[in-house]
């Protein structure tokens, strides 16, 4: 593999991540060249805040792309486009004149903006908010956050006012600091926020009153592939094509670019997006009408998303709280050492249940314990958990959507685990796929940076960079199938409501503990 | 100054053949594996047993390497090793064009840990928690010159091909070119049409721990009969990795 210094043509993607900062480096066969990656720190100041510092965050941004190109033995005149895919809802403000963030990030777990979110609830805005944005109002996403900010930093709603703010997401903070002031964002971090419409794909000025948002402060939308300014500061002379959140990252990378196409990534939740077309379907059962991707001139694509709060940290809480295992990896293989669950279920709803079933009040359980239940058991039951989780998600994306997916793509850690992936398969009834190169989110943000560069001339190119590592068929049959379905709903009513059965003060803060 | 280093050197040789078998060994045995005299090695491990490196279940039984200090080759969970390996099965099979295996000894066969198909997107079956012949896969050649545990005997080498080796006396020679090389090669010995290389996958105290191999047709992984230099370097390079990445998982 010589590749001569003039011939290299490099993509290099940034992914802004929760936990740390990664530049990868690929080739135009869409090959890894280098990877480097930088953990930042994560505060949690308080109950429910949690925080990045996004200096750190920018400075890492400072150390991970020459890293990776001096691994590669490249400079910036060999990368042809950048990407930049990033952590979704955490947002910063910042100063316009000296480019100072005026806040922490506030992260997309942080619930800060709960009293926001309620006060925008109790005024009866619900069913506007949800019919702009496709999403309804919550303190998941960043509106809220810059409400807070606007109503807590001092002086900061009157800057605000006189445009010396800046606020964004995480990909329009790099992009600001990378091409010195170029204020955008894109379309699927926007459709994050609360504040864009979701078929003029702008923000809605009706959205900007409900929030009390001052429009100065707010960037420019664009196209997730399109030209975001050509870097300043650490590729220089290097355009930045492409944009996009991570979860739509994922769905890039994994190419689903036709209707019905679907990703599951498992990590420590686990993220499902299904590719509904140019039409979204309006978020229903705790889905979420979102935007899969935009290409300059070209209608957007929508998604649906279904997330599960807790996948890969199950496995985490049986490791460190339980002892079950001493690697998250062993737990496949003290699952193998029984054939069944025999008869245990465990519905991880360690702050609730999620989608579909929404349930505040619910709390895990562990159900259907005898004498026969070995660790052996215990462990099966928390493959399943995920297993049933996706498989209900996947359920009510097909009942609101109308469509079924012929197979599930999936990546992330979990997808090593095979017992999991063939209960996935099986519990689903639907081949279940691994792609041969698992950072789909960076691979992602690759892809749409080269295609908006030229280095691949259209989507069927990108298509088929996508290689199939493994592959998993369904084998359980209907009857067992259904019966398991059966037990599992079962166990899940077991879980709901627990909070009403014993309000002992201190008791959420535990749970809430648990997952943090 | 010599002498000293020798005879670390020695130590190190019989911890090796130790962390690579799957049981305890004689005195004999180990001798024989490390090509010292009795008396020689009795001393190292009367040494070793009293510095806490070597253990006996009880005087006069088999030695084995003292589970604190390794028994990666034994303690090393498959699910870790997948975990860590895949990563780096991916880029070999990106890299190589070719379908990536695996293996761990288990017993008398090479047992799949994890596969990752050939990457063309032809309809391929996932093999992971397959057996492997030992004699008649690469895989297996690296798994039985490098790790010790139940030998085939000679009615178990089993016929597949008109290629499979089934003289035990062709078998041990190749054995010790594997040895020798540090690469296994298989050339229709399994099924006809397969061809593969394999190296092993080393643990800390230069134990074998698994091997590693790639899989496609005569003229992608052979040249005149020999291992193909490209992907023999790709995959030599990832048993690497793979290493890096699972010395101190146990």
């Amino acid at each position: 593999m010589s590749v001569g210094p003039h011939s290299r043509r490099l993509v290099a993607s940034i992914d802004q991540g929760t936990g740390s900062t990664r530049c990868l480096l690929f080739d135009a066969a869409g090959r890894l060249v280098s990877l480097a990656q930088r953990e930042h720190a994560h505060r949690y100041p308080r109950p429910g805040w949690s925080e990045h510092d996004a200096s750190e965050i920018w400075s890492n941004v400072r150390r991970v792309v020459p890293q990776a190109l001096s691994d590669a033995g490249a400079t910036p005149d060999d990368v042809v486009a950048l990407g930049i895919a990033n952590q979704r809802e955490s947002c910063v403000v910042w100063e316009r004149r000296t480019g100072r963030p005026l806040s922490p990030v506030i992260t997309w777990e942080d619930t800060r903006a709960s009293g926001v979110i309620e006060q925008i609830v109790a005024a009866g805005h619900t069913e506007a908010v949800l019919a702009a944005t496709g999403i309804p109002p919550a303190s998941y996403f960043a509106a809220g956050r810059l409400r807070w900010l606007l109503d807590t930093v001092p002086d900061l709603e009157r800057r605000a006012l006189r445009g010396e703010v800046a606020f964004g997401t995480m990909e329009t903070w790099l992009i600001w600091n990378l091409t010195g002031g170029e204020h955008l964002t894109d379309v699927t971090n926007a459709s994050r926020t609360n504040l864009m419409n979701l078929d003029s794909l702008r923000w809605d000025s009706d959205m900007l009153d409900v929030f009390d948002i001052p429009e100065e402060t707010l960037p420019e939308i664009r196209a997730t592939a399109d030209a975001y300014g050509t870097c300043a500061e650490v590729l220089p002379g290097v355009p930045i094509t492409a944009a996009l959140g991570d979860q739509q990252a994922a769905l890039f990378g994994q190419t689903c670019f036709d209707v019905g196409q679907s990703k599951c990534t498992f990590g420590t939740g686990a993220f499902f997006l299904m590719n509904v077309g140019q039409t979204p379907v309006p978020s229903r059962h705790g889905l979420l009408a979102t935007v899969g991707y935009a290409l300059p001139g070209e209608p957007p694509v929508f998604a649906l998303e279904g997330s599960i709060a807790v996948a890969g940290s199950l496995v985490q809480w049986v490791r460190d709280n339980v002892g079950l295992v001493d690697t998250a990896p062993r737990i496949e293989t003290l699952a193998r050492t029984v054939s069944d669950n025999g008869g245990c279920y465990v519905v991880p709803a360690f702050s609730g249940l999620y989608a579909p079933r929404w349930d505040a009040q619910a709390r895990g359980v562990i159900v259907g314990l005898t004498a026969y239940v070995t660790s052996g058991h215990l462990a099966r039951s928390v493959l399943e958990a995920t297993a049933w989780q996706t498989a209900e998600v996947v359920e009510a994306v097909e009942q609101v959507s109308g469509q079924r997916p012929a197979s599930l793509r999936v990546d992330g850690g979990m997808t090593t685990n095979h017992l999991l992936m063939q209960n996935v398969a099986d519990v689903l009834d639907l081949p279940v796929e691994r792609p041969l190169f698992s950072e789909t989110v960076s691979v992602g943000a690759a892809y749409a940076a080269g295609l908006s560069a030229g280095v691949w001339p259209d989507l069927d190119a990108l298509r088929r960079l996508w290689r199939r590592a493994a592959s998993w068929q369904p084998e359980m049959d209907s009857a067992t199938r259904d019966r398991e379905r059966a037990h599992w709903a079962h166990a899940v009513d077991r879980a709901r409501g627990w909070l009403d059965h014993d309000p002992a003060p201190g008791r959420d803060e535990q749970a809430r503990g648990l997952t943090g | 100054m010599s002498g000293n280093v020798q005879s670390v050197e020695r130590a190190a040789s019989v911890l090796t053949v130790l962390a690579g078998a799957h049981r305890s060994m004689d005195l004999a045995e180990i001798a024989s594996a490390v090509g010292l005299p009795k008396t020689t090695v009795h001393g190292l491990l009367a040494t070793m047993r009293g510095v806490g490196w070597v253990e006996q279940d009880r005087p006069s039984a088999g030695y084995r390497v003292a589970r604190r200090l390794s028994g990666l080759a034994t303690s090393l969970d498959p699910a870790d090793l997948r975990s860590a390996a895949t990563p780096w099965m991916d880029r070999l099979a990106l890299d190589t064009g070719l379908e990536v295996h695996l293996a761990r000894r288990d017993r008398d066969v090479a047992r799949l840990v994890q596969h990752v198909y050939r990457p063309d997107n032809t309809a391929q079956r996932l093999r992971v928690g397959e057996a492997l012949p030992l004699h008649a896969t690469a895989l297996g050649k690296v798994l039985l010159a490098e790790t010790t545990g139940a030998e085939p005997t000679a009615d178990q080498l089993e016929t597949f091909t008109r290629f499979t080796v089934t003289d035990h006396g062709v078998l041990d020679e190749e054995l010790a070119g594997v040895r020798a090389e540090g690469h296994a090669v298989e050339t229709g010995e399994y099924y006809p049409d397969l061809h593969g290389l394999a190296v092993p996958v080393r643990g800390s105290v230069g134990e074998c721990l698994a091997a590693l191999a790639v899989v496609g047709r005569r003229d992608e992984v052979l040249e005149r009969g020999r291992a193909a230099s490209k992907p023999l370097a790709a995959l030599v390079r990832a048993a690497g990795y793979v290493s890096r990445s699972i010395v101190g998982l146990a």
